[in-house]
């Protein structure tokens, strides 16, 4: 969260903006940046992605897997029948002081818990999808624990979306070794790890895990993937939680404010059908990789000639992204406007020579056809000359496309300006009458020491 | 030392004669025994004699805490909850805020659940608080009281299903705050319910939580036609989810006039 503060002045702009379906980066309400995944980053960890949101957020998560036992104490027998035959899910997310100096120390404690027990809620339970009782080894004594850690590595809006899809992409990389299970007798089972780099499967149910849509409510309509000083303006927040099948795995809302329960119901729409089309679209973008991945290891092995078949793949990774800036708040290329505005005139007056030069084409057509008898032309002649006189139309265009121009954010943004200088000049203004009505023996020094 | 011996074994034959032909180990009730309790019969009544969309009926009474500025207490059959309300007053740490402060406690007493709660706080009382703070904060004007701070204590006594709990807990701290004479913009009602084998379960207890496979808890401001707060989990389908939210919002308006009806009686008896 780095700016904690915004200017009413920034609060109305991005206030009006939304209200036009045009924001500040030029998005319209339910657009979302661009998603940069990658899957396989570390090799210590079972399972790792790493996800960017245009520029700005980025979040890397980690799975590992790990042995454990199955604690059964002080749970209920009929819970105990059920989790003796589960592995489990532990979820962690830490926002790093690299992101914002807001993180450092204890600072994002209340951030991190909250962050950790909305993904907790959503993973830790049916919904998630998981297939649990696969991740068992020897019910009631071993299973697999899938520890699910998240860090923030920079913060620009909408976390909580790009933990999930971050944590989705992760657990498809995750590789679970196989084991092999032997019973020795008297009830007694013994496990061997397979240490075979081939030896792994998937975690079952990756493919059903949901992903969330945070919408923002804004005056009375709703965005999605805020940038933070949208999210500064927020008043409502909802969280949808979505799965490959259309379902809703979760809803909370946060945030100040109330909504109207109508509004809550398109939200819950809007939130389920975006989060199925990002659900398809990151499936797609994960597999390509991973095949991308295969492919390249394939042909390195054909090089070698299968003599120093790599252990791990010696992937080059990414370089980092360029320094994150900062959005600037109004962002308007007034040369490009101009361009607009010129093309946009110029066409318009093209179009009033072409009917000019269809019009005398039509008079002198005039002289060869009689249609004085014709009563259409004689009364479309009445009109014309009103609406075509080219001047009326020329100033039409322009008076148009001053309205335009006027309620173009780049106007918006001059006008803005021109109040603070007014602001300003009535501030020196103010000063200056001050300084005359004081007593001018107030100023004696001060006159003394200028003509030294 | 013979007779010692015979004597030993006239104990040992004693003994015999005194066990029991045939022993039993303990009957230990397991869990399908108590899958067979319906949560519904064939007529769609519950275990209680009500139907689906129907909640429990409501006890509520203001001002029972005399040390409080506000206080109710709330009674749906098993759930007993009570909740304190302190403040304004002033802030105790010296950063300046322009806004007031909510800090809303929850609090299960040590013997309010099945299984024994510890005396100290909690992951889950603390995520339960942050749920009622979220509930409440739309509703109270924190604008108009910068610089100072609001405490919601709320304890429960008795918890009958941790969502029906919370629920109850954001109505009952709406109306101590209320009872404590803070400025409101409306009154918070809340309502529970559980997704069943595609029912769904109005202020649902212990028993049919248990039984779920999701849950819903809805704050919602009856006179503004706001929802404050909305918590759902478990896999559904969003038509249900349609339905809840318009069940919730009927029952919460019905919760409203109970709500108001407390607070109008506590005021007759402060003119008293």
């Amino acid at each position: 969260m780095p700016p904690t503060l915004i200017s009413p002045s920034e609060n109305d702009y991005i206030l009006r903006g939304v209200d036009a379906n045009i924001r500040a980066d030029g998005r319209g309400r339910l657009d979302y940046r661009q998603v940069i995944l990658e899957t396989g980053l570390i090799t210590q960890a079972s399972g790792s992605a790493r996800c960017r949101l245009g520029e700005g957020t980025d979040v890397l998560v980690g799975v590992k897997v790990e042995l454990g036992a199955i604690e059964l104490d002080g749970v209920e027998e009929d819970v105990a029948e059920i989790k003796a035959k589960r592995g489990r899910v532990i979820c962690n997310v830490e926002c790093s002081p690299i992101a914002s100096q807001q993180f450092a120390g204890r600072g994002a404690d209340d951030f991190n818990i909250e962050l950790t027990q909305m993904l907790d809620r959503v993973l830790n339970g049916p919904q998630s999808g998981l297939d649990l009782e696969k991740l068992c080894i020897i019910p009631g004594q071993q299973c697999w624990i899938v520890y699910i850690d998240a860090i923030v590595l920079d913060y620009a809006g909408n976390l909580l979306d790009t933990i999930f899809m971050t944590t989705r992409a992760a657990l498809y990389n995750t590789k679970v070794p196989k084991t092999i299970i032997q019973d020795i007798g008297d009830g007694e089972i013994v496990f061997d790890i397979s240490d075979d780099v081939e030896g792994w499967e998937r975690i079952e149910g990756w493919d059903k895990v949901p992903v969330a849509i945070t919408l923002n409510k804004i005056g009375s309509r709703h965005i999605v993937d805020a940038t933070p000083l949208e999210e500064l303006t927020t008043e409502a927040k909802l969280l949808v939680t979505v799965n490959k099948n259309g379902k809703v795995c979760g809803l909370q809302k946060s945030g100040g404010g109330s909504i109207d329960p109508s509004l809550l119901n398109e939200m819950v729409q809007t939130g389920r059908s975006l989060g199925q089309s990002l659900i398809k679209s990151l499936d797609e973008m994960v597999r390509r990789e991973e095949n991308d991945i295969n492919l390249k290891q394939s042909r390195r092995e054909r090089a070698d000639n299968g003599k120093n078949g790599s252990l791990y793949s010696k992937r080059h990774h990414s370089p980092p992204p360029m320094r994150a800036h900062h959005q600037p708040v109004m962002k308007f290329n007034a040369d490009m406007w101009m361009q607009d505005f010129k093309q946009n005139v110029m066409e318009k007056l093209f179009k009033e020579e072409r009917f000019k030069a269809f019009q005398k084409k039509r008079r002198g057509l005039e002289n060869v056809m009689d249609v004085s008898d014709d009563e259409d032309w004689q009364e479309q002649q009445k009109i014309t000359p009103v609406i075509a006189s080219s001047q009326y139309l020329i100033q039409s265009v322009v008076q148009n496309e001053w309205e335009n121009y006027q309620s173009s954010p780049f106007s918006q943004y001059q006008l803005w300006l021109q109040e603070q200088q007014l602001l300003y000049a009535a501030q020196q203004y103010q000063q200056t009458v001050i300084t005359k009505n004081l007593p001018p023996e107030w100023f004696q020094y001060r006159e003394s020491t200028n003509n030294e | 030392m013979r007779n010692k011996l015979i004597q030993s074994e006239n104990l040992c034959w004693l003994l015999d004669e005194q066990r029991p032909e045939v022993t039993v180990t303990p009957i230990i009730i397991k869990s399908s025994d108590k899958e067979k309790i319906l949560l519904k019969d064939v007529n769609g009544r519950r275990r209680d004699g009500r139907n689906l969309e129907d909640i429990r009926p409501i006890f509520l009474k203001t001002g029972l805490i005399s040390q409080a500025n506000g206080s109710a207490y709330i009674e749906l059959r098993q759930t007993k909850i009570a909740c304190g309300v302190y403040g304004p007053r002033q802030t105790k740490v010296a950063s300046f805020s322009g806004k007031g402060n909510l800090n809303c406690e929850i609090k299960f007493a040590p013997f309010s659940c099945l299984k024994r709660r510890q005396s100290y706080r909690d992951a889950q009382e603390k995520e339960l608080s942050h749920l009622v703070f979220e509930a409440l904060a739309p509703s109270i004007r924190l604008d108009l009281l910068p610089k100072s701070t609001i405490d919601v204590f709320i304890s429960v006594l008795e918890n009958d299903g941790t969502a029906s709990c919370l629920a109850a807990a954001i109505t009952c701290a709406s109306v101590a705050v209320a009872d404590a004479g803070i400025e409101m913009s409306d009154q918070v009602a809340a309502c529970s319910a559980s997704y069943i084998d595609g029912d769904i379960y109005m202020d649902s207890d212990l028993l049919e939580e248990q039984r779920e496979t999701g849950s819903i808890v809805l704050s919602y401001m009856p006179s503004l036609n706001e929802v404050t707060h909305i918590l759902q989990s478990g896999e559904v389908e969003i038509s249900q989810t349609t339905q809840a939210i318009e069940q919730c919002t009927d029952a919460c308006s019905k919760i409203y006039s109970v709500m108001n009806q407390s607070l109008l009686e506590s005021v007759k008896d402060k003119m008293q």
